[in-house]
């Protein structure tokens, strides 16, 4: 289907106002769209037949009318926008009305009679026009039915229009952080108790302007990890969260050999594996791991000791969540991430463990699909935007 | 009383404010609701917000505020002396707007995005627009000429008319005389200067508007006049309102074409040497009667109609055949029941309430299904339909916050299935059977899907501010939904979005068609999924296309000389479209076949555009740079004292009469203060009878009114009243009082409401008693305190003049202590309404018992005191006072009593008698309406000594008046007949004339 460029651009070419460059593509274009053939053939052929007509005096009043509407085109030097009718030349408005008549009476169209009859017809539709409102069609108005139309067979109404209006003409604030409430999981997360709670912890809203939080939320590992079923299912596990309240497991993650033996690839498989003691001291990795140094002085580290009695790390060792998160690539990836590391000794985050609610919203599944979306890590590296979500989520009404 | 005028709303002021401070005073504390309220002050600009979650739009609101402002002061001349209010909320489900300059410049602007209803409204992003269209309201009522300014002066402010001081219309006219026009006058104004502003996006080059006179010529139709319009157009056109849109934007713009903008303009300016009414200022521009330039405008556009029709029908036009014989009015989206080989669609036609019905393709029987509450103006309600358990979901309070409903058509139960879900655009799929709609929420739109049994719904996609998503439809597969969709520059298009990967979260649009400037509406699937049928102005005029999916080809299906909209596909040749006619839309049978050829019509606003060039300046530039940290730096709580401000002083006159039954005349000054929400509001009254007649400590009075929210104070010192001047009834008292009240509300859902008020009051040297006048008090010191819990649930069709159906029920509790005794009361009022087949027409049922308990039942504060029909002969309360509790026409004021009471009537309301053309533009009458009632009562019936019965007929008719545009005025005329034990029978005449 042609557009209204490449129909100017073929009228023009039948006008001899293309440059050569502009000859060239529509030489292209007719060789590669037959709709375009068809155009071009069509106005060569009046072109013949204009050739053909003598002068002929045409009826009183036509000529005025013509020159009235050619010199309203005239001045539309200021109009901007899209327009139909733009500059139309003599013979494009003269192609115009003659495929309209050319349309219905196809075979007649060889003869002068006709051709004179379809002009003096289009003079009097416009006289009609002229003595019925007084005005002949606007340089707005549609143009008559036929291949300029996208929809075949009907023809486009034309309609003023100035400047359009684009995204520069919207100035917003902020609307990403509105646009959060749109979600009915936010919806439900912030007007839930749990969320109400821990928005008035001191510790969390510490959290929020902690810059290895911040860090944090913006890692691709962090957001990954809060989509994982493994995660999400540890989450709720009632061993891993009294675990999360239980000071040596707190202590043993500022410990830095912990910390350090987290990163490695080997003690994570060799967590994955559980606490099958037999099972493992028959693993070559086990057994080189007993030679590592930072392993060695984990086994004397009286957090780590204190950790072997506790019964929610032994119960741990047997979950399979558990298990299946410590192969978990972006578990063990934020394992090595600084900011997580760095978290894990903060204050306000080592005080949130202990927080029964914050607890029970790390086991929300809409708090972890909000921490994981784009806007909501957007949101942390903005305080000002961060603080506003979380002040009008307060003012949610229940 | 003068309208806020609303874009496309029927809001009043007063109700709009009452909705305001109900919602936001209804379910929890006030204060803590409206502690959320933010307020930005700019020079120019006072923006207050109801929520922090609007706080996102400050930018956008000030900015296109700041430029439409520019623009009006500049074209005007004109700056105005005060900031304008500016209110934003997000009460209604579609986006609207309002402005009135008493007795601040004051706007107001639902948040929504616009409604898409047959394009009749186009314009692109929505603070913009909305701020062109209002402060053109603002500058053309607001700017004053050198008498304005004087009485401005005089009454230290503009005044707004209360019914409590009528003489307030007077003041109110003479400090802004142009606000005191026609509906059609404001709204033509503002819309014509809003479409160019835009860049032409609005209804001066509106196919919707076009489609409307075009149909009129056509159909040789009567065109409504000056007076008409205001009378019958607005009142009982199944466009009502929207007539006033209409018209006033084609009058303006026929105007401009014809003398040019500047001359135009002048009508509207209100500059030296300019005429305070509107009417008189036309002849003193253009120098002939309105009347007169009116009916050569009709001539003109038959000419230009008849223009347009003979560019249709250049080509054949598609012969509809209608499946019914009636007119429709408005209709939704419609939906072919196989099942019953039937059409499944809501309506609403003046007469009788909106409701969803089933009409037969094959007889055209309509069977009408399920009443509608809350219908929306042109589209009713949404509409979705599950043919494999023929269950129809709907929406009701379509304006407001909508509800989401499931009517089963197998049993005819319906089930609420979510309140407030703020959904509309709903659509079935059919392969999982969830629901998809679009909610709107906060100003966003957003794609939502509400999985089976719908007690849920969840986030597919929010799309970003300024774009909407609506008319949707999913394939009979699942596989797929296509929507309309448009953005910020107003531009449409038709979209298709695979449904497994909006599943997935990607809600990526395939445009099948770029539609441009003229809106694809309601396309659906056809049953194979191989094509799309829809309507579209494309042409100019509302023609059906058919979209072929593979191809990707539209085809025109219909060459439509009025407009084809909301195509339903049916197995075979043929479809179901509705047809715009001058009364609604008729559903009608057209083949589906491709017409020769569909010519374009003519645009008026285009003729102007050229012609008129000047008009290409008027857009509004680009956005101008805003400081978003600025502003939010600038923006604080609410607060309603630091805003409370004096809003005017003016003279009052009233009326005294003491216990002796002498009256005297006062005068004095009434001062108004009010915060700009106009929710805390004090008014303070003094006056001095000078009557020598009057004993001395009678002729000071002093009345004293405080509101806030739902709190009320009041105190009075000898309390007068304007309409004492006149009687029978009277309220002035001597004495002092001070009373508290609070009214909350426990229920507000649409047309639904219960409340209840506690209200404590204390009064000193009485002579009567101040419920009930002439009886005298027993004690001169009363202390009473009420509760009442009051419901109601009224409903009326559209071109109503009351309400028509429905039930209330007050029950109340009083007691008094006066004279060392308590004297403790109950009541209980009941009422049920049917609106009857004749349209409009109704029949009401209502009882009522009450009784004091304990104490002396002969104590007059024990007592309830009934008779007459309760209107004073100039009166400022309802019209119909023979419907109170303690009315009883026929009988004297107060003439009976009883400690124990039971009452019931029955009343039948006529049809209105609409008057077409009777009066001129500055007053003329609008209906007349009669009511016939009968009653009966029985007081002490417990006492077999003092019981007595009586019963009550009669009958009263009321004449609705407007003048000066605004002033709704009722003439009735009544008589009554009354019979009963120990009294003789008497009759009652009743001549009333409520002046607002």
């Amino acid at each position: 289907m042609l557009t209204p460029h490449q129909r100017e651009l073929i009228h023009r070419e039948m006008d001899g106002e293309t440059t050569p460059e502009e000859s060239v593509q529509v030489g292209e274009l007719v060789a590669a769209q037959p709709e375009a053939l068809a155009l071009m053939t069509s106005l060569r052929e009046l072109d013949a037949i204009f050739r053909k007509v003598p002068d002929h005096a045409p009826p009183p009043g036509l000529r005025p009318l013509i020159h009235q509407a050619m010199s309203s085109t005239a001045t539309r030097s200021r109009r901007t926008g899209r327009t139909h009718g733009n500059t139309p030349a003599f013979s494009r408005w003269i192609v115009q009305q003659w495929n309209s008549v050319r349309n219905l009476t196809e075979e007649l169209m060889q003869t002068k009679t006709v051709l004179i009859g379809a002009a003096a017809a289009i003079a009097v539709v416009a006289i009609i026009g002229h003595f019925t409102v007084g005005y002949p069609p606007s340089v707005f108005d549609a143009g008559t039915i036929g291949a300029s139309d996208s929809i075949v067979g009907v023809q486009q109404a034309g309609r003023y229009r100035g400047r359009t209006m684009t995204d520069a003409d919207v100035s917003l604030s902020n609307p990403e952080v509105q646009a959060l409430f749109q979600d009915d999981k936010v919806l439900k997360l912030v007007q839930s108790d749990v969320f109400r709670t821990i928005m008035r912890d001191e510790s969390f809203r510490a959290l929020q302007t902690n810059a290895a939080y911040q860090a944090l939320q913006k890692d691709a590992d962090y957001a990954a990890l809060q989509k994982d079923a493994a995660y999400a299912a540890l989450q709720k596990d009632a061993a891993y969260m009294a675990l999360q309240k239980d000071a040596a497991w707190q202590a043993l993650q500022s410990n830095a050999e912990y910390q350090q033996l987290s990163r490695d690839e080997t003690f994570r498989m060799l967590q994955a594996k559980g606490v099958d003691r037999q099972a493992l001291e028959k693993d070559a990795a086990y057994t080189a791991l007993q030679k590592d140094a930072a392993y060695m002085a984990l086994q004397k580290n009286a957090a780590w000791q204190a950790l072997q009695k506790n019964a929610a790390w032994q119960a741990l060792q047997k979950n399979a969540a558990y298990q299946a998160l410590q192969s978990n690539a972006a578990y063990m990836a934020l394992q090595k991430n600084a900011a997580w590391q760095a978290l894990q000794s903060n204050a306000a985050y080592m005080a949130l463990q202990k927080n029964a609610a914050y607890q029970a919203l790390q086991s929300d599944n809409a708090f972890r699909m909000l921490q994981a979306t784009e806007t909501f890590r957007m949101l942390a590296r903005d305080q000002a935007a961060s603080e506003a979500f979380l002040t009008q989520a307060m003012r949610m009404e229940l | 009383m003068p309208q806020a005028h609303f874009r496309n709303s029927a809001l009043t002021r007063g109700r709009a404010l009452a909705l305001f401070v109900a919602a936001f005073s209804g379910l929890t504390a006030p204060g803590r609701l409206s502690a959320q309220f933010q307020e930005l002050s700019t020079p120019t600009m006072h923006l207050i917000y109801t929520s922090p979650l609007q706080s996102y739009l400050v930018p956008q609101v000030t900015a296109s505020f700041e430029r439409a402002r520019q623009f009006h002061q500049q074209l005007f001349d004109y700056v105005p002396g005060d900031r304008t209010n500016v209110l934003m909320h997000d009460l209604w489900h579609y986006g609207n707007a309002g402005a009135r300059p008493i007795t601040e410049n004051h706007v107001t602007i639902g948040i929504g995005p616009y409604g898409h209803d047959y394009e009749s409204a186009p314009a692109p992003e929505r603070m913009v627009s909305s701020m062109n269209h209002e402060l053109a309201h603002i500058f053309t009522s607001d700017k004053p000429a050198a008498s304005d300014r004087a009485f401005r002066s005089i009454f230290l402010g503009k005044v707004a008319p209360t019914p409590e001081v009528p003489l307030s219309v007077l003041y109110s006219y003479l400090t802004v005389p142009r606000w005191y026009a026609p509906r059609w006058y404001l709204e033509g104004i503002a819309t014509y200067l809003e479409t160019w502003m835009n860049g032409g996006m609005g209804r001066v080059i509106g196919p919707y508007d076009e489609m409307v006179f075009r149909t009129i010529v056509r159909d040789s139709a009567r065109m409504y006049d000056v007076v008409g319009l205001e009378s019958e157009g607005t009142t009982i056109d199944f466009q009502v309102g929207s007539n006033s849109y209409l018209y006033g934007t084609r009058f303006v713009s026929y105007l401009a074409l014809q003398y040019g903008n500047d001359r135009m303009l002048s009508w509207f300016d209100r500059g030296k040497g300019s005429k305070a009414y509107f009417a008189a200022q036309f002849r003193h521009v253009f120098g002939t009667s309105l009347e007169e330039e009116w009916s050569r405008w009709i001539e003109w556009e038959k000419a230009w109609q008849t223009g347009n029709l003979a560019a249709i029908r250049q080509h054949p036009v598609t012969r509809a055949r209608p499946l019914t014989d009636r007119v429709l009015g408005s209709v939704s989206h419609a939906w072919h029941d196989s099942a019953t080989a039937s059409i499944l669609v809501a309506v609403r036609y003046p007469g009788q309430e909106a409701h969803i019905a089933s009409i037969d393709v094959a007889s055209g029987r309509f069977t009408r299904i399920q009443d509608i509450p809350g219908a929306s103006g042109l589209s009713v309600t949404s509409l979705a339909f599950d043919p494999s358990s023929r269950t129809l979901f709907y929406t009701t309070n379509n304006s407001d916050w909508r509800h989401l409903l499931a009517l089963d058509l197998a049993t005819g139960d319906t089930r609420v299935l979510l309140r407030n879900a703020r959904i509309g655009d709903l659509a079935f799929n059919r392969a999982d059977r969830a629901l998809w709609g679009v909610r709107h929420d906060n100003g966003f739109s957003t794609l939502v899907r509400l999985p089976y049994p719908y007690t849920e719904w969840n986030q597919v996609h929010t799309l970003p501010y300024g774009s909407d998503l609506f008319d949707l439809d999913v394939a009979h597969d699942g596989s797929a939904i296509i929507a309309s969709m448009s953005g910020i520059s107003g531009d449409q298009r038709l979209v298709r979005m695979e449904m497994a990967s909006l599943l997935q979260g990607d809600a990526t649009p395939d445009v099948l068609y770029e539609f441009g400037d003229w809106s694809p509406s309601n396309f659906v699937f056809s049953d194979d999924g191989r094509f799309l049928y829809g309507s579209s102005y494309y042409s100019g005029v509302s023609n059906i296309f058919r979209y072929d999916v593979e191809r990707r080809r539209m085809q025109p299906l219909s060459n439509a000389e009025t407009g084809f909209f909301k195509p339903v596909p049916l197995p075979g040749d043929s479809l179901v479209a509705f047809e715009y006619s001058r009364l609604g839309f008729v559903p009608s049978m057209i083949p589906e076949t491709v017409p020769d050829s569909v010519s374009a019509v003519r645009f008026l606003g285009n003729e102007i555009a050229e012609r008129r060039p000047e008009v290409q300046e008027w857009m509004v530039g680009p956005m101008p740079a805003v400081d978003r940290d600025a502003l939010a730096a600038a923006t604080t709580g609410y607060s309603a004292l630091r805003n409370f401000k004096l809003d005017n002083v003016y003279p009052v006159v009233e009326g005294y009469q003491d216990s002796a039954g002498t009256l005297g005349v006062a005068g004095g000054l009434r001062a108004g203060f009010s915060d700009r929400l106009g929710a805390t509001a004090l008014d303070l009254t003094a006056s001095y009878s000078p009557a020598p007649s009057l004993a001395t400590d009678e002729r000071v009075h002093l009345r004293a009114d405080f509101r806030s929210w739902n709190w009320r104070l009041s105190g009075t010192f000898n309390q007068a009243d304007f309409y004492d001047l006149f009687g029978p009834t009277r309220t002035s008292r001597r004495g002092y009082s001070l009373s508290g009240q609070y009214r909350g509300n426990l229920i507000i859902d649409g047309p639904t409401e219960l409340s209840y008020t506690l209200r404590a009051a204390a009064y000193g040297n009485l002579a009567t008693v101040p419920e009930f006048q002439d009886v005298a008090a027993s004690s001169d010191k009363l202390a009473t305190f009420t509760g009442e819990l009051d419901y109601q649930s009224l409903r009326r069709s559209l071109g109503a003049t009351d309400d028509e159906l429905g039930s209330t029920w007050n029950l109340a509790f009083r007691g008094n202590y006066a004279g060392s005794r308590f004297q403790p009361r109950v009541s209980l009022d009941l009422s049920r309404g049917f609106l009857l087949p004749l349209d409009h027409s109704s029949i009401w049922f209502r009882a009522s018992g009450g009784t004091s308990i304990g104490g002396d039942r002969e104590d007059p504060f024990a007592r309830t005191y009934f008779g007459g029909f309760g209107n004073n002969w100039v009166d400022y309360r309802d019209i119909k006072q023979f419907r109170g509790t303690e009315s009883f026409p026929g009988l004297e004021i107060n003439q009976v009593s009883g400690a124990r009471y039971g009452k019931a009537q029955v009343e039948w309301v006529s049809p209105p008698l609409r008057f077409r053309k009777v009066g001129i533009p500055s007053a003329y009458f609008r209906w007349a309406r009669l009511s016939v009632f009968g009653s009966g009562l029985v007081t002490d019936f417990d006492n077999d000594v003092t019981r007595r019965s009586y019963v009550s007929v009669g009958v009263q008719a009321d004449i609705r008046m407007i003048t000066l545009s605004h002033l709704a005025s009722t003439l009735s005329f009544g008589f009554a007949v009354a019979d009963g034990q120990g009294i003789p029978r008497s009759s009652e005449l009743l001549i009333s004339l409520k002046l607002m």
